[in-house]
């Protein structure tokens, strides 16, 4: 497998000489994805960031997103994370409530992200979302996502063998970002692709996107294949606390002009999530209380390292009080072409 | 890890699969390797730290079940990383630690070094099993010396903690205790017995080892023995891992009420332990 990096800033130190501690901070001043829209009624919701309660509900057609519930609201005072009257800011867009955890005065749209592959102002169909939960902190469901080599190991029988004739990731990263590329040829068809949607192509060329928002753990993966239709996911991976993280997830498919792959692949979310769980349970406590032993890691891990750099710097900053986001931010290449959908909104 | 020969587990409980142990508070993999060695590696994967236990043996490498890396028993080393060209060498660092393992008489111990062999502990059995109790694993064998029911019953026996038969004495570096027992159908037809048909044994190693619960008839008639090894998981929790030969009653580990009540009153600091030490100094 060849590697290519096209990180544009490079960190100061390498990860080696820094801790890997998931799940000690909380990163903040960014929008989180909560709740499907179609699941917020006028009977509140209960949600968590970092520990931090949320109650959504709607009211006369508002959304409202307080800390405590609504027959408390008012009764009790504010706390720092919501303004004066004790709301969260919040934002309906691309079929997800979105509330800002941070400083309710550096809430801002701007920074809300660019989701080329779904409508902004209406929700997808009902058999297209729903929620999976990881028992582990948020970092480590990001790591799982940039690590496209276990995606071979744990998903094996929807994403075919390791084997192939040629295997190159690349990698770019912002100081809010990381996107990671894994270009695969003449690779074995899974199992699922043979089955269930009758490719019978043995082999076929795959190309793999994920793209991580490291404040607030949403995600973007997608993956093209030379034979096999494809829909691209959006899942949140809202770090609720050290041990769960709730994944709303999303998909794109009005990508696909199969309606019958359409339909059936947002049915294997939860399959998928199930085989993903099996290792993140048990490899969240490893990383807690532990004595400092560095993970070892090859070139295949690059992308991964590179999250940890970026989250660390992004601690650091925060730790100092330095809760804005740079200026690099804004200089991404368009999502639509890195994920190579089509755009269903104007990019923001 | 000790350095001294710790029995965690039974041949049995090793097979085709890994099967993961604590050890004070410490995951450990048991598997097999190609020789159907039994070994013992840390359960955590040097790379990503997932439970090694959870893979699976491969050409006789335990295998992580997240992203393929293959460890030798033998020293921890990593062999294989799937992805990597077979011209790519794996750093000698890249290890996982192992431990020192020897298999006799149906169990299997492990040390953090061989510095000695391990000389056994023979014991043929009938029936054998794995329980984890809520009780430190210390006191679990002082708290069996002073009074065996709370932790051990025997299907169709009845043990007489209150009747002890003699004081406890220092054997063979460790200690043996001994306690009336009858049948229990004997028990529901007298109000009270005058005689007791069989002497329970509880023979405590000095440090880590293996309890041997001896069932003896009148005359020395052997009625069957338990062997448990007793090992702390954490400082909360003990495995014991047992076996058992000629009892007529299958034996059953589990916490007794009154085991409670050892704790409360203080008696698990071995009143057994104190009446040797006495012994000794007279």
């Amino acid at each position: 497998m060849e590697m290519a990096s096209t990180n544009r800033i490079h960190p100061a130190k390498p990860l080696g000489e820094q801790r890997w501690e998931p799940g000690t901070f909380a990163l903040r001043d960014a929008w989180f994805p909560l709740a499907h829209s179609p699941s917020l009624k006028s009977e509140p919701l209960f949600r968590m960031i970092h520990s931090a309660p949320i109650h959504l509900w709607r009211e006369d057609g508002v959304v409202r997103a307080t800390e405590y519930h609504p027959a408390e609201h008012g009764s009790r005072p504010a706390m720092p994370l919501a303004d004066a009257d004790g709301d969260y800011p919040v934002i309906e867009r691309y079929g997800h409530i979105w509330v800002w955890y941070g400083d309710p005065k550096h809430a801002d749209p701007v920074v809300l992200p660019d989701i080329p592959f779904l409508p902004e102002h209406r929700s997808q169909p009902r058999f297209s979302y729903g929620v999976n939960f990881f028992h582990c902190t948020y970092e480590l469901v990001l790591e799982n996502i940039l690590d496209l080599t276990h995606i071979d190991f744990v998903h094996g029988n929807y994403a075919g063998t390791s084997e192939s004739d040629g295997d190159s990731i690349s990698f770019e990263s912002t100081s809010e970002t990381v996107t990671m590329i894994r270009t695969i040829r003449n690779k074995p068809t899974s199992q699922y692709q043979r089955d269930v949607l009758g490719v019978t192509a043995k082999y076929q060329d795959q190309t793999a996107f994920t793209h991580v928002f490291i404040r607030s753990g949403v995600c973007f993966l997608h993956s093209h294949y030379s034979a096999a239709p494809s829909i691209p996911l959006m899942q949140s991976n809202t770090p609720e606390s050290r041990t769960l993280t709730r994944a709303n997830y999303v998909f794109g498919i009005q990508q696909t002009d199969s309606k019958a792959y359409a339909q059936a692949w947002p049915r294997t979310a939860r399959f998928i999530a199930e085989q993903d769980e099996m290792v993140l349970n048990p490899q969240n406590p490893q990383y807690f209380g532990q004595s400092f032993r560095p993970d070892c890691s090859t070139r295949f891990d690059a992308a991964g390292l590179h999250f940890r750099q970026r989250y660390n710097a992004l601690a650091e900053r925060q730790r100092a009080g330095d809760y804005g986001y740079a200026r690099d931010m804004a200089e991404g290449s368009d999502l639509a072409e890195i994920l190579k959908v089509k755009r269903l909104t104007p990019r923001r | 890890m000790s350095r001294s020969w710790q029995v965690v587990a039974l041949s049995s409980e090793v097979a085709d699969e890994p099967f993961a142990v604590q050890i004070g508070g410490t995951g450990y993999a048991l598997f097999r390797d190609g020789d159907g060695m039994c070994r013992a590696v840390l359960d955590r994967c040097a790379h990503r730290r997932a439970p090694l236990s959870l893979g699976r043996v491969k050409d006789g490498l335990i295998q992580c079940p997240y992203h393929g890396w293959a460890f030798d028993g033998a020293n921890g080393a990593c062999r294989a990383i799937p992805n990597l060209g077979t011209n790519q060498k794996i750093p000698a660092a890249y290890k996982v630690p192992a431990l020192a393992v020897s298999e006799r008489d149906g169990w299997i111990a492990v040390a953090a070094e061989a510095h000695s062999e391990w000389t056994g502990h023979d014991c043929s059995d009938e029936a054998e099993g794995r329980v984890t109790l809520a009780f430190p694993a210390p006191l679990l064998i002082d708290a069996l010396l002073d009074s065996p029911t709370a932790f051990l019953d025997v299907r169709g026996l009845t043990i007489f903690d209150d009747h002890p038969l003699g004081d406890p004495v220092p054997a063979q570096g460790g200690i043996v205790a001994r306690y009336a027992a009858a049948p229990a159908r004997l028990v529901r037809q007298e109000k009270v017995l005058a005689d007791f048909p069989f002497t329970l044994s509880i023979a405590a190693p000095a440090g880590e080892g293996i309890v041997d619960i001896d069932l003896t008839a009148a005359q020395g008639v052997s009625a069957g023995r338990v062997s448990a090894a007793i090992v702390a998981r954490d400082d909360r929790l003990a495995d014991i891992v047992w076996r058992s030969s000629a009892l007529s009653g299958t034996p059953r580990f589990r916490e007794a009420p009154q085991a409670a009540a050892l704790v409360r009153a203080k008696r698990y600091i071995s009143a057994a332990r104190d009446a040797v030490r006495q012994t000794k100094a007279a």
